[in-house]
Parts: C-alpha cells; structure tokens; sequence
C-alpha cells in the first residue's frame, strides 16, 4: 500500500469495507476551524508500512475451494487481484457449484488472477477439495516444466500452502502479513488471520475468529466476546490450538507430513483438528492478527444449503466437534469423555428447551444420535490420530492450549448468574436502565423505579434481609435434628427414596383413588433439595415470609408505583402466612399458595396483557397453568376459583380469541397434568375443599364468623386477638380507603370482588363437615387459605388504591390533610411492623416444634420394621382422652393421612381399632382383644399418661404380656407374637415374611391373610398360580391350596406409568412457561451468521 | 362499571354506590354465615363399642371335708340394655366343663345350685357388657355356718384385700383361680400392723392354667391383728377370693367372701355398710411409703358425718390399721368415704348382732363408682331379707333409678332416688321369687352401694352385702379419638 495514501481511502480497502467510511468524514476538517484534524485518532499508524520485510523469498502456492458461490465469490476474486503480495501460485477448486461460481472462476483466470482452475466433486469438504486441487496441480505442471509449483518446491521449509475460502475477502496485505510473521518468527509453522464479519452499517466490524480451541464438551473456544468489536485489542499473535482453515497459512512440508485435513471433518472444526495434531508432532501454530480476511462464514449461515452442512450446520458443528474431543481422547479415558459428550449434549438440549428454542436442542439431539448411531467415524478417526508419537512435551503444550474441564460450568454458572443479577437488579429496583429483556419484551413496568446507587443498600434489599434475619430468628427454636411436626403436619419422610415409593405405591382399600399429587411434588421438591425432604418442609413452613416477599414484590413492582406503598403491601402480604397460624400449625398448603399466588397473578396478567404475536405470547397461559398445577395440588378449590375468573376473564376477552386460546391452556394444564387424581375427588367431592393430609384436622369447631373477618381460624399458634385484630383491621381500613379512592379502577373492583369471593367462601366452608378419602373421614375444612385470598386480594386492591395518594397531596394546598395522611401512614406501617415483632418473638414457637421421634422404645421401633412388620397402637391418655394412632413400619409420615395411614381405605379396620381402645383402656378384659388386635396386624401397644388404674385395666386384658417401659410409656407385647401376614391353617397362624416368600405344605386348604386392607387389585400367587380372593373381614385373604410353594403378593399401582407422562406433561409446560432465551446468536447463530454474511450485501 | 360510565355517574356518587355495594356484600356474607349455623359430624362419639367374650369366676371351694354340704349356688343375669343384639352366657368349670347355666336372652336370669368348685362364666356378645352373676352359700350348721355372697369377678393381675385374718381365730384362705390357657404366676405382699410383713414362700406363687389354689394365711403367716394383702399376677392373670371364717372360743363366729377392694387411690368408698348392731371395723391400708393421714366421712342419710371415734387414721407406711365405726354408724346403714394424703384403699368388717342367734360376718370392700349402670344379681331371695343402700360420694346432687326384675324379664318394681351431695339412702326390697336390681345413674356421678342381705330368723344372724358392680365397663373408658402425634 502506499504511504501516502489518504485516510478515508485506506479504511476503504479494510476488508470488508462497505465506502461508507467516507461518507461520515468532514468534507474539509479545515471547516470547523480546528487546528488539527480531529479524526487524527482513527488515523491508521503507518510506521510498519515503511519496514516491509522481504517475503520475496517465499513461495506460496493458494488454494481456493469454491463450491455454490456466485453471491461473495466475487469481492474474493477482487480482493486476491489486490493483494500486495501474490502468492506464487493461486489456484482454485470448484466443487461441482450450480450456478456462476464456475464462470466467474474462469474468468479470473482469464484475467490472470488465478493461475489454474481445476474441477472438484460435490461431495467433496475442504480438506479433499485441497488434497484434490495440490494433485490436478502437481499433473499439470508436470506437463509445463517451465512453470515453478508446488510440486517442485514442496519438501522446502520456505515453501507455504494458503487456504482460501471462498466467502473470505482477504485484506491486501493478508498474505504479506502472515509471510513477514512467519519470516519474522521462523519457528511457527502454521498461522491464520484475523477473521473478521462484514462491517455492521454505522458500526464496527466485529472479529469472528483469531485462532480457535476446543473444550472437552466440544464447544468451539474462540476467547471473544460476542460481537467484539475490532479495536486493535486481539493484535497480539498467541499461540493457539489451532486456526480457521480460512486463510491458513501452513508450511508445505507439515501439511504434506500431517496429510492435510482428517476426511471425518469435511466442513468444521477441520482446523482446530489440524492444529492439534500440528501440535502433538511438534510444530507451532501462532496466529497472525495483523493478517486480516473478513469472512461471511455462509457455511454457518446455512446458504450453502447443497453442500456438505446441509440446512442444519448446527449439528453438524456439533458432532464434528464431539468426534474432534472423541478422536483425541486418550484411550483409557474414551468412556468417560464419551459419557460426557453424551451428558453435555442432553445438558444442552434440555437446556434449550427450556430457553425455548427447540431447533438448537434438535440439532443437540441429532448430532448426539449420529454420534452414537455411527461409531465408525470415531474409530477413523482414532485409528488415524492412535499413529501420532506425541513429540516430547506436546501433550502439556495442548492441554494448555485447551479450556480447562470446568469450562462448561463456567459458562453456565457465568449464564446462570447472570440472569440472577439481571433478575435482582430488577427486584431491587434498577430500572431505570432498561434491561434488553425489558426493551425487548412487551410487558413494561408501570412503575418508575428511583435507581439507588448501592443495589445492596435498596429499601427491597433491606426488606428482604431483614426478612430473612427474621425467619431465622422466629425460628430459632426449630433448628436442629429431628423433624417438623405440628397439628397439620406429619413428619416428613426419612429420604426422598421413601416419599417416592409412597408415592407411586396404590393405596389399598380404595380401588378408585391415588395418591394426592401434591405429595409428588413434595417428592419433586425434595429431590431438588438434595433429596431432603426435611429441607423442603423446614424451607417452606420457616422460610415462608421471605419467599412470600420475594414472589410478591415483582408483582407489586407492575401494579404499584409507590415505593412506599408497594413495601407496605409486600410485607404485609408476607405475614399473612404467620398470621393465619400457617406456621405453626403446619399448613403446608399456605405456604404454597402463599408463594404462588402472586406468581399466578403475575403470569395471568402476563396472558392478558401480552400481545398475542410475541414470541412470549403464550406464555402467560402456560406459566398460569404450571402454577395452578401446584396451587390445585396443595388446595384443590383453587381450581374454582381459576375456572369462576377463566370464564369471566373469556367472556370479557372475547374480542381476543387467541387470549381465550391463553386461558384455555392455563385452565387445561392441571386438569390435564392431575387428571388421575380427578377421579379421586369427583368421587369424593369433599376432598376439593381441603389440603394436605387434612384428616389430622378432625372435625374442629367452627369458628365464628367475626373472627374470620379478623383472620382467625380456629387452631393453635395464631395471634393475640387485639394482635391479629388490629393488623387485620389495618387491612380492612386501607381496602376501603383505597376503594373510596378508586372507586371506578377496575384493577381495585376485581380485587375486592376476590376479596368478597374467598370471603364467602371461607364463611361457608367453616360451617361444613366434608368427607375426604380415602376412608371417608369427616373433617372440617380449614378455611385460612381463602382467608389469605381475602386479605392478600384486600391488600392489593388498597395498595392500588392508595397507589399515588401522597403524589395528590403534595400537590394540594397545605391543610391538616397533609399531616394527618402522615401520619397515617405512619400508623399503618407501625401496625404491620408491630405484626412482624409479634411474629419474631413469639411466631414459630408452637405448636409447630422439632420432635426426634423417640416416644417409642428403639427395640420396639426395630421389632415393627422387622419381616413380620408387626404394627403398634399406641394411646395417649395424658389429657384424660385416649387419643391413639397405629404405627407402621416407619412412624406415621407426610402423606399418610391422604392415604388413610395404615389401614388405606378399610372404614371397618378403623373403627375397629376405635372400639379395642375403649376396651382396652375400660378394662373390659375380653378375651377378643387379642384376637382382633392380632388380625389387624397390631403386635404392640404402648400407653402413655395412664395412671396406675388405666394401666392395671390393661394389664388385666388376656393376651397382653408383661408390661415393660420407660417415663415415656409402657409397652405390652402380645402373646403369642404378632406378625402381619400369616397363614390361617385351623386355628393355627403361621407368620409369612415378605413377598416372595415359601410356604411349607399343609394338610388342608389354608388361608393366607396378607394384613393390608382388602382390594380388588391385589394378586397373589403360589408358585406362579393364581390365588383366589376370599371375603373376610377387613384384609385381604386368598385361599391357600395345602402344597407349599413360594408365595408371591403385590396390589398394582398404576401410577409408576402415570407419573413419569403427567411429569412430561408438566415438564413441556414448564418450558413453555419459561423464559426464553432472548440472545439472538444463541436462539439461532445461523440466522445471526446468515445476517452478518448479508449485511454488506444489503450495505 | 359500564353501567356507572353510562350513567356518568359523579366520583362521589361512584363511592357511595361502591362502597355501599361492599358493605351490603359483607353484610350479606356475615348474615349468612350466622344463619347457617356449624354443621357436626354424622358419626357419634358415644358409640358403643362391641365389647367380645368376657369372663367371670364365681369362685368357691369344696366345704371342710366331714362337714354338711351348704346350699352354694350361682345366680346370673343379663339386663335388658340392647334388645336388638345377641348373645349368648354360659356358665362351666374352670376345666372348661360345661354347666348348666346358660342365658340366651337379655332381661332374664338363670340359677345352678349345688356348686362345688369354681365357675366360670363366659358371656358373648351382648351379655359381654349386660350380665352379672353370684355366688352364694348359705350354710344352717358346721363350722361355716352363716351367709357368705360375693359377686364373679373378673381375672385381673392385681388384686387388694384390706383386713385378712390370719390367725386361728380368723382365719382365710385365698383362693387363686386361673382361667386361661397359660399358667399364672402371682406375687404377695402382706402389710401388717406394723409395716411389711415377709413371707418366705409367698412370691412366685404359680397357679397352672384353668386351675384354682387356695393359699391357707393362717399357716402361711403370722401376725397379729388384721392384714392386708396385694396379690400382683407377674405372669398371666388370676381371679382371687378371699374365703373368711372367724370362730369365738371354736365355736363358729362368721363366714363370708371378701372380694378384693379398689385399687389404692387418694379417694376411696366402701359402701353398702349395713344397718344394725355388731362391729363394724374399718381396716385402712397403706401400701404406700409414706404415712397416710386419712379422713374417715360416713355417707349418712342427711348428709357427711365424721364418726365419733374415728374421725381420722394414721397409717404407717405399708401398713393396715383398724379402727372401730360402732360408734359412729349407731347403727345406721352407709358408706364410708376415705379421703388420704396418699393413695390408701379399705374395707369395712361388720358383723351381725341378734339377740340368741349366732354371728355372722360380713365384709364390704372399696369399689370403684358405677358407670352409667349396677346390677346385682341378687336382689332378693326366699332365703334373707334385702335392702338396697345407695350412697352418692359426690359433690352434686344425682337422681337415680333402680328396678327389680324377675328372673323372668318381668319388672317388678321402679323407684327413682334423689341422693344430696355425699349422702345414702336405703330401700327395701321385697318379692316373692328371686329377682336381681338394675340401678341406672347418670354419666360421670359418683354412686356407690350394694344389697344387704339378713337372715333375721335363722339360728345364725346370716348377714351379706353384695355390691353393685357395672357390666358395661366399656362404658368407662374415657372419650377416644385419633391423634396422630399419638407414640411420636
């Protein structure tokens, strides 16, 4: 290049350069007067221009692969008439192109630009079309021996092969660079260019590629940012794994040693491959920034749709850089790197599903599926890199050059993190710098956040820490070991293997009905804890205020402009958990709802506002829809409540069919999602009122209806009345205000028309009595979760209502209303602060407590879990009722009471039980109480807080064995040793251990009495013949042919099958409700390459 | 809303509607609400459970060899509780050889005389907590002359007696019956004027199965004064009778079976103290370590009274102490009510007193309340005179109604009582053929009391008490429900 060669001229001969570069240049910088040219920093240093080195010497042969090009390859042939240096020889391959590439090939060599063009095959990827084109090369100069080529020079260390695509436009002095740099540094043996992207209009041009690795996943290591802008910032040369193969400049005498490119990388990750066997035999790659090709990169871009990356060149990049990872894996550790290959791949497919973007997880699932499905490739290229003696240190030197194997987590830990960030930031209220999500989402916030300087320090922040301090205080006296119980809740199970048993397991006595979901999703839950259930319970009962706040303030974000008021409705609404007594006694249910309420309202604002072509369009329906799933789960009316405001919200959207379409979806979700379960309450319709394991309620009285109107259920742990009194009259207070405020705000009306719904609701359900399954037991259904409705919809509807007042006074002419709304204000949030002190000091700490579960004397606890599985009744008389339970293999458990304890569905067993307590205690003595404790499987019973005659009046009851005990209670055994399933020969029992298990030959037909309840379902067999039922009583019993034989018992359960389809089910719409990825080069890089490969088209 | 744009109404008016809309809305919720009323639950608390097959020993042993055979016979009854249901009582040896006695239906009564050896009632069904049952003997000569009734009792593992005679004069023999497949083993324990009393040979007494032994106190222990006994099953589970005679100067002085009193309590009654002259000895036992400072109150027909002369004991730790209610009682029928410091159970031992007739004895042990129902199965018989003696150890007043019914089902009478807070009231009965005593009180009262059987024309002044015992003991068992915290 000249020296003297103008500014604006000179950018205009960067590849790439579009001539805009002129345009934005003063036409004379002497018109403003400046005394220098003000563009003087964008001014190129000429100073290495005027040291060129002497490549002269060198002598290059070029190859150019063409294949469908007719688009770019003419800027290639224009840009390679311009370089300043020539290559020695400059030839080109076409690889059977349809359309002008061919002409345009003969016509640069007409021109003399290329020295000779030769015809490849179609099927042929770059590294053949090479091979090819250096052999048609070498034949015809044979045939002109006057003309010096590469076959007479190709064993001299100065002599170079240059590769070229035919989507690059080299810059003029390319080649000069990549020579003086090898020239320079005589050491590297194989180098490559800066690659930079066509020039954006009115931006910079972003670099694409300065040398490449490759991590242990396969995923391409480029060490740039996305869309980095060339700055001059990557001009260093490094060394590097290995170089595009556009541009690269390879020394002969390597390329001919290495035999070019593997064949089993035809189109990608060719390079990198060739770099690293470059490097295990020794030689040097370096890359050479100076040097720079802008490359369109259409192969990416998917515009060769003919060609070897068909119209998916995402997978194919994908399982080329597997079999890259594969084929250079030592031998030993070939599984485990196969095995992660394979994880990495399902890891990113699911992760893109979840992103919504289905075309990368499909391109993940079939470059995954041709990995596995053709092994061949691998063992090619194995068998090919098996024949490298690694030179001494070279494997150091690629392990160097590698990312390190936490690379992967790194970026997803880097992506993860991010979007928590981005996510907290919006919770803290950065919002005045709109996030890309925001600008290009379509559901802005109505609020005007004031930008704090410190994020941490944020009164959000503040408030949510000062939540979370105050939960681990108010439950100082629930840490430790043991478990969580309270009146409405049953410990949780010991491992999440337990809980999912249960789970899956029938429960008998009740042909109809299944195990309640909401105890899968405790079982989901507790997996993702680590599988602790114990965790999860502890989170959701302790943890509930902070998580409350944490789901409420996004929403109050959307519809409250007021800092001030939005704090007051968030941490207001998060002490309703604690205040409605859910905490201490256990209500799992409120917790949940609690937490997902706002979540639903979020989302169910979403499907509403969202206009209906975004790319999120759906999903507010399916986000409704995954959050009802849960809301239904732990209190199944929620589904009335869901359909009364879907049918509304239809009508009212009508106009809207593609909103209706919406609702649609978040109504159909759970039904579909829970839809075994919907048999269960259909047939029981009392279960739709109530939640978890709500048999430990009873029948409970009612409370009165003007207490409900303060928010006081009848139970344990709930506030002083003038406490909840006053907060919740605080409540009431603000609605109205904010009602007469707002009266006409439609917002405001539907949420005291909420209100008023769960209101009534809550007042109706308290004066009923339900039966629930399976037993039919009768209880009364706990109303706390529709009066959290009530309050939470109270508290919404008079933040709204109030949203903006002190906006009006400051513009008011001062009065005593200024003052007194200060004051107010005040008062209100002394009152919900005051709720929280109460709370703090005296919240969790009963009845809720952390019991080990050691009433029961080990020896008995391990005689139960024994192969007899005897069962235990045990009395409780220490507050002058006998209060009792029956105990089971492993204590009573969440979940049980759904799945009516011990005895499943059997009424008769129940009441049974029932009557020899009375007896038992009464001291009826009768000689039946041991029969029949025996028949319902009960080996012990332990009493305590009798008094000497209660005890004496047990102890006179036959059957029972000598008392024994400790100050906890006293345990009987009964006599003879009780096992649950025996055999009935005569009057003879014979305890059988579990299935299977062999019965010896007996001298008539005998009866084998399994001890669960009867059910239709159970199957039995002797030595694979089938057992016929027989009615008697409340267990189950078969006919027992006199041969013996191994018997086998099992109740089906049909929910092993329907768990895994209601789990895709919800897993599809918990993508569907997900965010979506929103970064363009992630959804789709083809589409972003295929942009950036038009762009100087369209410039 | 539409509606309100329309009208255009003014923002006040938009209030006032809406907020008036609200108001009515709760109210209408809180109206309906209170209106509904609470529903309860369609299952009742009170259910009966269904009790299965209870047993009872009516225990007696063969008389002194040599000597006349008495008229020993077993009366039982089952009182018309539950119509509807069935059942089935049936007496038989403890050998489970079957006897004639035999129930098949609810209101009626049934006899076997000629009894020699223990009898084992066995009820099923609705007899289990309906039925009751007697023995008697009635002797006219030899050295056990006199009237002796207790009621079939129950098998139980512990068992107290309060005012055991052991010595020559006084002698008992305990009879220890096993009605179960498995033999029993029982410990005793003697408590004395002076504390504990060791007797070799006296724990581990084994009782094989459905077997009866009589262990003999006069030659097993010796003390002075009256004993006190705890018979403790630490095997199985036993029935025991205490069969006392007393002789004056060898000639017969009273025969009777004591049955064993309540367990030891702060609180304890003894009812049915009869009328009349003779001793009456208040025996006090203490099994306690510490020493009891006991209330002595008699139950009288106006109301509590302390007994001159025996206003207050002192019992020594594990100890019996006697003291003498002539005095106080003067004569009249009652309850003794004992109110201690620490747990302490009693019996009174009253005698007859005829002037040319001989003495009998008889003694009334402590009892635990009535639940709801006592029956006796005997109330009266061609061969004594019968009065009922009720007493209420309460702090309220109690109604209460008694029946007499024939053997046949048939009711012969009806009366309702009125007893005042801890107070006794008598009645007497009269029938011509043997009828048995259905007493029905009020859920949670205190009644306590028993017949008074007299011979008042025999050569001995035969005298008895039966207590009323309740055969619905289901009925006793405090409220149940389930709890699942329950042997957390």
């Amino acid at each position: 290049m000249d020296s003297d060669t103008a500014l604006a001229g000179a950018y205009d001969d960067r590849p790439g350069g579009s001539g805009a570069w002129p345009e934005l240049m003063p036409a004379d910088v002497d018109d403003f007067g400046l005394e220098e040219n003000p563009w003087a920093w964008a001014d190129f240093p000429e100073e290495d221009q005027t040291r060129r080195i002497d490549v002269a010497g060198a002598h290059v042969t070029a190859v150019l692969v063409t294949f469908d090009a007719a688009r770019w390859l003419p800027a290639t042939l224009a840009a390679l008439a311009k370089l300043d240096t020539r290559p020695t020889r400059l030839i080109a391959i076409d690889n059977a192109s349809t359309d002008a590439t061919r002409t345009l090939l003969d016509l640069a060599h007409d021109e003399g630009v290329l020295d000779a063009v030769y015809d490849g095959r179609r099927g042929f990827g770059f590294g053949a079309a090479v091979k090819a084109a250096l052999e048609f090369d070498a034949a015809n100069l044979q045939d002109d021996a006057d003309t010096i080529g590469f076959r007479a020079i190709s064993n001299h260390d100065s002599h170079w092969l240059w590769l070229l695509h035919d989507d690059a436009v080299p810059a003029p002095d390319a080649l000069y660079e990549l020579l003086a740099h090898v020239a320079v540094d005589q050491s590297i043996d194989l180098t490559g260019p800066k690659l930079l992207l066509p020039r954006r209009r009115h931006g910079g041009q972003p670099i694409s590629e300065v040398g490449v690795s490759i991590s242990g996943t396969g995923r391409r290591e480029l060490d740039l940012d996305v869309d980095e802008i060339d700055q001059g910032q990557r001009d260093e040369p490094q060394e590097r794994l290995g170089v595009s193969t556009c541009g690269m400049l390879v020394r002969a005498s390597v390329w001919k040693e290495l035999g070019g490119f593997d064949p089993t990388l035809p189109v990608f990750r060719d390079g990198v491959e060739f770099g690293w066997r470059a490097h295990l035999n020794g030689y040097r790659v370096v890359t050479t920034p100076s040097a720079q090709l802008t490359h369109r990169q259409v192969g990416r871009a998917g515009l060769r749709p003919r060609g070897l990356t068909g119209r998916r060149p995402g997978t194919v990049d994908r399982l080329l850089g597997m079999l890259v990872v594969a084929g250079h894996a030592p031998r030993k550790r070939l599984p485990l790197v196969w095995l992660r290959l394979v994880w990495s791949c399902l890891v990113r497919a699911v992760g893109y599903l979840v992103g919504k973007v289905p075309g990368r997880a499909l391109d993940e699932m079939l470059a995954l599926g041709s990995f596995v499905a053709h092994p061949h490739r691998l063992r090619d290229l194995r068998s090919r890199t098996a024949s490298i003696d690694p030179a001494p240190r070279a494997n150091q030197v690629v392990e160097a050059l590698r990312p390190p194997w936490w690379s992967g987590l790194e970026a997803g830990v880097d992506a993860l993190t991010g979007a928590a960030s981005e996510r907290y930031r919006s919770l803290a209220g950065d919002s005045d710098v709109a996030s890309i999500d925001e600008l290009t989402g379509d559901e802005f916030s109505s609020a005007t956040e004031e930008r704090s300087k410190n994020l941490w320090l944020s009164p959000t922040a503040l408030l949510m820490a000062v939540a979370v301090v105050a939960s681990l205080i108010a439950a100082r006296s629930l840490f430790g070991a043991g478990s969580l119980v309270a009146p409405a809740l049953l410990p949780a199970h010991d491992s999440v293997i337990s809980m999912w048993r249960t789970v899956v397991s029938a429960i008998p006595g009740a042909p109809a009905q299944v195990t309640p979901p909401w105890e899968t999703l405790i079982a989901l839950g507790s997996t993702a804890m680590l599988g602790q259930p114990e965790w999860l319970i502890t989170l959701l009962l302790c943890g509930v205020v902070p998580l409350t706040l944490l789901a409420a303030y996004p929403l109050a974000r959307r519809v409250i402009n007021d800092r001030r008021v939005r704090l007051w409705v968030c941490g207001t609404y998060a002490l309703l958990p604690v205040l409605l007594g859910g905490t201490n006694q256990g209500r799992l249910a409120l917790s949940v709802v609690a937490i997902c309420l706002p979540l639903l309202v979020m989302a169910a604002r979403g499907l509403v506002l969202r206009r209906t072509r975004t790319a999120e369009a759906w999903r507010g329906g399916w986000g409704a829809g995954v959050v009802l799933v849960a809301l239904v789960a732990f209190e199944p009316s929620m589904i009335i409540f869901a359909l009364l405001a879907g049918i509304l919200g239809a009508i009212v959207l009508r106009s809207s069919p593609r909103k209706i379409g919406r609702i649609g979806i978040a109504l159909g979700v759970p039904l579909v999602v829970l839809l075994p379960w919907w048999p269960t309450v259909i047939s029981t319709p009392g279960r739709l009122f109530v939640g978890p394991d709500s048999v430990l309620g009873g029948v409970s009285p009612a409370a009165p209806v003007w207490q409900l109107l303060l928010g006081r259920e009848v139970g344990p742990g709930l506030p002083p009345l003038w406490v909840g009194g006053v907060i919740f009259g605080i409540i009431w207070i603000a609605a109205l205000v904010g009602l007469a405020r707002r009266p006409a705000r439609r917002a405001v009306l539907a949420a005291w028309a909420a209100a008023l719904v769960a209101l009534g609701m809550a007042v109706l359900l308290s004066r009923l009595v339900v039966s629930v399954p399976p037993a039919g037991t009768e209880v009364r259904p706990w109303v706390g979760t529709y009066l959290l409705l009530a309050f939470a919809a109270l508290i919404i509807g008079g933040g709204m209502g109030l949203d903006g007042f002190s906006g009006d006074m400051t513009v008011r002419s001062f009065s005593w209303l200024q003052p007194a709304t200060v004051f107010a204000g005040i008062a209100v949030c002394l009152v919900s602060v005051g709720g929280a002190v109460w709370w703090v000091l005296a919240g969790a700490q009963g009845p809720i407590e952390r019991a080990r579960l050691d009433a029961i004397p080990p020896y008995v606890m391990n005689a139960i879990k024994t192969d007899a599985r005897p069962r235990l009744l045990a009395i409780d008389l220490s507050d002058g009722t006998a209060r009792y339970s029956v105990l089971a293999d492993d204590q009573l458990r969440l979940g049980d009471a759904d799945r009516g304890f011990t005895f499943g569905g059997s009424v008769a067993a129940r009441e049974q039980v029932d009557d020899l307590v009375i007896r038992l205690v009464a001291g009826t003595a009768d000689s039946d109480i041991n029969p029949q404790l025996t028949s319902l499987g009960i080996g012990y019973v332990w009493v305590t807080g009798a008094n000497e005659d209660i005890k004496a009046r047990i102890d006179n009851t036959p059957g029972l064995g000598a008392a024994s005990g400790n100050e906890r209670g006293i345990v009987w055994k009964l006599e003879p040793a009780v096992a649950r399933t025996v055999l009935v020969e005569g009057s003879e029992l014979l305890p059988i251990g579990p299935p299977p298990t062999p019965v010896p030959p007996g001298a008539q037909e005998r009866q084998l009495q399994i001890g669960e309840s009867a059910d239709v379902r159970w199957r039995a067999q002797l030595d694979g013949q089938t057992l016929v039922p027989v009615a008697d009583g409340w267990q189950q019993v078969f006919a027992l042919p006199a041969p013996g034989g191994t018997v086998t018992y099992e109740l089906p359960s049909f929910m092993p099958w329907l768990l895994p389809i209601q789990g895709l089910v919800l897993l599809v719409a918990g993508v569907l409700a997900a965010p979506a990825i929103r970064r363009p080069e992630v959804r789709d890089p083809a589409k972003t390459a295929r942009r950036a490969a038009t762009l100087s088209e369209l410039a | 809303m539409i509606d309100l744009q329309r009208r255009r109404l003014t923002l006040p008016g938009r209030r006032a509607t809406t907020l008036g809309a609200v108001v009515l809305v709760l109210l209408l919720i809180i109206g309906v609400g209170t209106l509904l009323g609470e529903e309860g639950p369609t299952s009742h608390a009170s259910r009966v459970p269904l009790v299965g097959r209870t047993t009872t020993i009516c225990t007696t042993s063969a008389p002194p060899s040599g000597e006349p055979a008495g008229k020993t016979e077993v009366a039982a009854v089952s009182i018309a509780e539950a119509p509807d249901r069935t059942g089935l009582l049936s007496g038989s040896t403890l050998k489970s050889k079957p006897a004639k006695l035999k129930i098949t239906q609810p209101g009626k009564g049934a006899q076997q005389s000629g009894v020699t050896s223990p009898v084992v009632i066995s009820a099923d069904g609705v007899m289990a907590s309906t039925s009751s049952a007697v023995i008697v003997g009635d002797v006219m000569e030899g050295p056990e002359v006199g009237l002796k009734i207790a009621p079939c009792l129950a098998p139980a593992t512990s068992h107290w007696f309060s005012g055991l005679g052991a010595t020559d004069a006084d002698r008992t023999d305990l009879i220890l019956s096993n009605p179960d497949d498995a033999q029993a083993q029982v410990d005793l324990r003697f408590y004395g004027r002076s504390g504990r009393i060791v007797v070799p040979g006296s724990p581990g007494v084994l009782i094989r199965a459905h077997e009866s032994r009589t262990v003999s106190l006069s030659s097993l222990v010796k003390a002075e004064g009256t004993i006190s006994v705890a018979v403790q099953a630490s095997q199985g589970r036993v029935t025991a009778v205490a069969k006392r005679s007393q002789t004056n100067q060898l000639k017969a002085a009273g025969v009777d079976w004591q049955i064993p009193s309540a367990a030891p309590s702060p609180v304890v009654v003894i009812p049915g103290v009869p009328p009349g002259g003779g001793s009456r000895q208040l025996v006090v036992t203490n099994p306690g370590a510490a020493r009891a400072n006991v209330a002595v109150q008699v139950l009288g027909f106006q109301g509590p009274y302390e007994p001159s002369g025996a206003v207050s004991l002192d019992v020594p730790p594990e100890s019996t102490a006697t003291v003498s209610l002539k005095e106080g009682l003067v004569g009249q029928a009652g309850s003794i009510k004992l109110a201690s410091n620490v747990p302490v159970t009693g019996a009174v031992i009253s005698t007859s007193q005829r002037g040319g007739a001989g003495v009998d004895m008889a003694v009334q042990s402590a009892t635990v309340p009535l639940i709801r129902t006592g029956v006796s199965a005997i109330a009266t018989s061609n061969i004594a005179d019968s009065e009922l003696i009720v007493s209420n150890s309460g702090d309220g007043d109690v109604q209460l109604t008694f029946e007499v019914f024939s053997y046949d089902g048939v009711k012969l009478r009806t009366d309702d009582i009125v007893l005042g807070p801890n107070s006794t009231a008598t009645r007497r009965l009269n029938s011509p053929a043997p009828s048995y005593l259905v007493v029905k009180v009020p859920d949670g009262s205190s009644v306590i009391g028993g017949v008074v059987l007299t011979q008042p024309e025999r050569n001995v002044a035969g005298l008895a008490t039966i207590p009323l015992v309740s055969p619905d003991l289901a009925s006793r068992a405090p409220a149940t429900r389930p709890d699942y915290a329950a042997g957390r």
